[in-house]
């Protein structure tokens, strides 16, 4: 683990550089502390797979100040780690209009259609980092056979909720954006409420299973979560 | 009301705080500090939210009293045609209209009101959010005939403010720090970064600038994974092109971050176009802070309340 300068005004807490559950949540657990620690002149943080930015007001803090008071939260860390994460099953329509990529995944991964589902809805997926767009999932890992490459030609929009697959993650598109993942399905639930009181669904450290429905339950259920009364297994 | 939006028009406050763990960028002005001293010249708070008007001006229809203030950029505005000073508060009557022409100096200008932008908070701020498009924030993107509702406060007595030439605007040597990846540079590029003059490419907005020329010989190192990255930090394309990550820069990135700007260098950064020179100036961490302890004095010493 080391401290890296980050500009005048950062830290960066650079963990083991892998993805693994393990320091992911010291970099949650290590944001949570900060967090804790309001007024002491950390401004805010950006949890990542397995590093945590911190930013700090250097007109309270020197960069030796802020690296020494991070280091003394660091050394304590592995006494009280926790995983913020709650379990959560969404709601996946694996249909035609929805999966846009599974003709090509077919021929490039060798599976079936049904296979290349079964084998999405088997794992527990964890939420390691939310980022590129504001609530763009990014979660792991996904069955060895079912690791692809981006799309060689980006999609210039893809639409929002799509769940897609990309190296060893599969992750869930907010709003409608530019992407190169491979598109296998669409969830009928909002990302992003900005109105509300907990905007984003997914947090950092969130568990995830994926269960399949028809585009019929798709428009129900799609339905029920704009007017507020989709109960989704697990939130809280 | 919006006669003609202009290039681009936006609201911006001091940007959207307390959501860096969902991949929310910050925002807020480009040049946080013409925003402040626009909004100081009206007797608004520092961080309240005014327009940033970018190259193009737009022609504005107001429809009742008003104290306007004009920061940043020289856009030669005008009211009713007449040319208008900036960097002092104007009396507005109802049914003038403020337009703009010729773009003399720096890329934004930043027009404050006397009182509050009455349009709704998203995430906490009235600033235009990126990608999220302007399905989340329409209000704080003009557009042709939109308006924006104005709670006018009690006006004050006229303020100006007299800049000298080393003040803001106009500086094109930037400062940086070394970034995280710096090391992943070949001494040749190291030297190539520190030595040459850059300028912006076209492809250029509030996420970020992508630079020219690219770094010659640039070789790609191993994948990163993901991590945060922020407004200033200097990332290199596969082709080696430097992009500044600018104030609606997305929150993660993979790409190498070879150097970050320093705080008190970035509202200069704010007022460039393409085209403009860069030349990247390495510094300390120590002289960094205190350049910033100077910027914050003087806006505390110049801004008074």
């Amino acid at each position: 683990m080391e401290l890296l300068p980050f500009g005048d005004a950062g830290i960066l807490v650079q963990f083991e550089q892998r993805i693994d559950p393990v320091i992911n949540d010291k970099v949650l657990t290590l944001a949570e502390v900060i967090k804790a620690h309001a007024g002491s002149g950390f401004s805010y943080t950006i949890p990542a797979f397995c590093s945590l930015t911190v930013i700090y007001d250097p007109l309270v803090l020197s960069a030796p100040q802020a690296k020494a008071i991070l280091s003394g939260m660091i050394k304590d860390l592995d006494s009280h780690l926790n995983n913020p994460g709650r379990s959560l099953w969404v709601p996946v329509c694996y249909e035609t209009p929805f999966a846009l990529d599974l003709d090509d995944l077919e021929r490039w991964l060798d599976l079936s259609f049904g296979e290349i589902i079964r084998l999405h809805l088997t794992a527990t997926y964890r939420v390691y980092m939310i980022g590129f767009l504001p609530g763009f999932t990014y979660m792991g890992t996904l069955h060895p056979a079912l690791r692809c490459r981006r799309k060689a030609n980006p999609r210039l929009k893809v639409p929002a909720q799509s769940v897609g697959l990309a190296g060893q993650q599969t992750g869930i598109y907010p709003v409608e954006s530019p992407g190169g993942w491979q598109i296998i399905g669409r969830t009928p639930l909002l990302l992003f409420k900005p109105q509300q009181a907990q905007p984003f669904l997914f947090r950092p450290g969130d568990q995830v299973r994926f269960y399949s429905i028809s585009g019929s339950e798709f428009e129900q259920i799609e339905k029920e979560d704009q007017a507020g009364i989709f109960k989704l297994e697990g939130y809280d | 009301m919006f006669v003609k939006p202009g290039l681009q028009t936006l609201v911006q406050d001091g940007g959207r705080f307390g959501f860096s763990a969902f991949g929310v960028p910050t925002s807020g002005p480009m040049d946080r500090t013409s925003a402040q001293i626009a909004n100081w010249l009206v007797g608004n708070p520092s961080n309240a939210a005014c327009l940033e008007i970018t190259m193009t001006g737009p022609k504005i229809l107001v429809t009742g009293e008003c104290q306007i203030a004009l920061a940043g950029a020289d856009l030669s505005a005008t009211l009713d045609g007449q040319s208008i000073p900036m960097y002092q508060t104007i009396h507005v009557k109802t049914g003038s209209q403020v337009g703009f022409g010729r773009l003399v100096k720096g890329c934004r200008v930043y027009l404050a009101v006397r009182g509050n932008f009455l349009i709704p908070s998203v995430l906490k701020s009235k600033s235009a959010m990126p990608f999220a498009g302007e399905n989340t924030t329409p209000e704080s993107v003009a557009k042709k005939a939109s308006h924006i509702s104005i709670q006018v406060s009690d006006p004050i007595e006229p303020r100006r403010l007299t800049l000298t030439d080393s003040e803001p605007l106009g500086r094109v040597t930037t400062r940086y720090l070394k970034g995280p990846e710096w090391q992943q540079l070949s001494s040749p590029s190291q030297a190539f970064f520190s030595n040459e003059t850059f300028y912006l490419s076209r492809q250029c907005n509030r996420m970020g600038y992508r630079m020219l020329p690219e770094i010659p010989g640039y070789e790609k190192s191993e994948e990163l994974i993901s991590s945060g990255i922020i407004p200033g930090t200097v990332q290199l394309t596969n082709a080696g092109q430097p992009v500044i990550l600018m104030a609606d820069a997305q929150t993660t990135g993979g790409y190498p971050r070879i150097a970050n700007i320093i705080r008190a260098d970035l509202d200069a950064l704010g007022q460039l176009k393409p085209g403009d020179k860069i030349n990247f100036a390495h510094t300390s961490i120590k002289a960094a802070r205190d350049a910033w302890i100077d910027h914050h004095r003087w806006v505390q010493d110049h801004l008074k309340t």
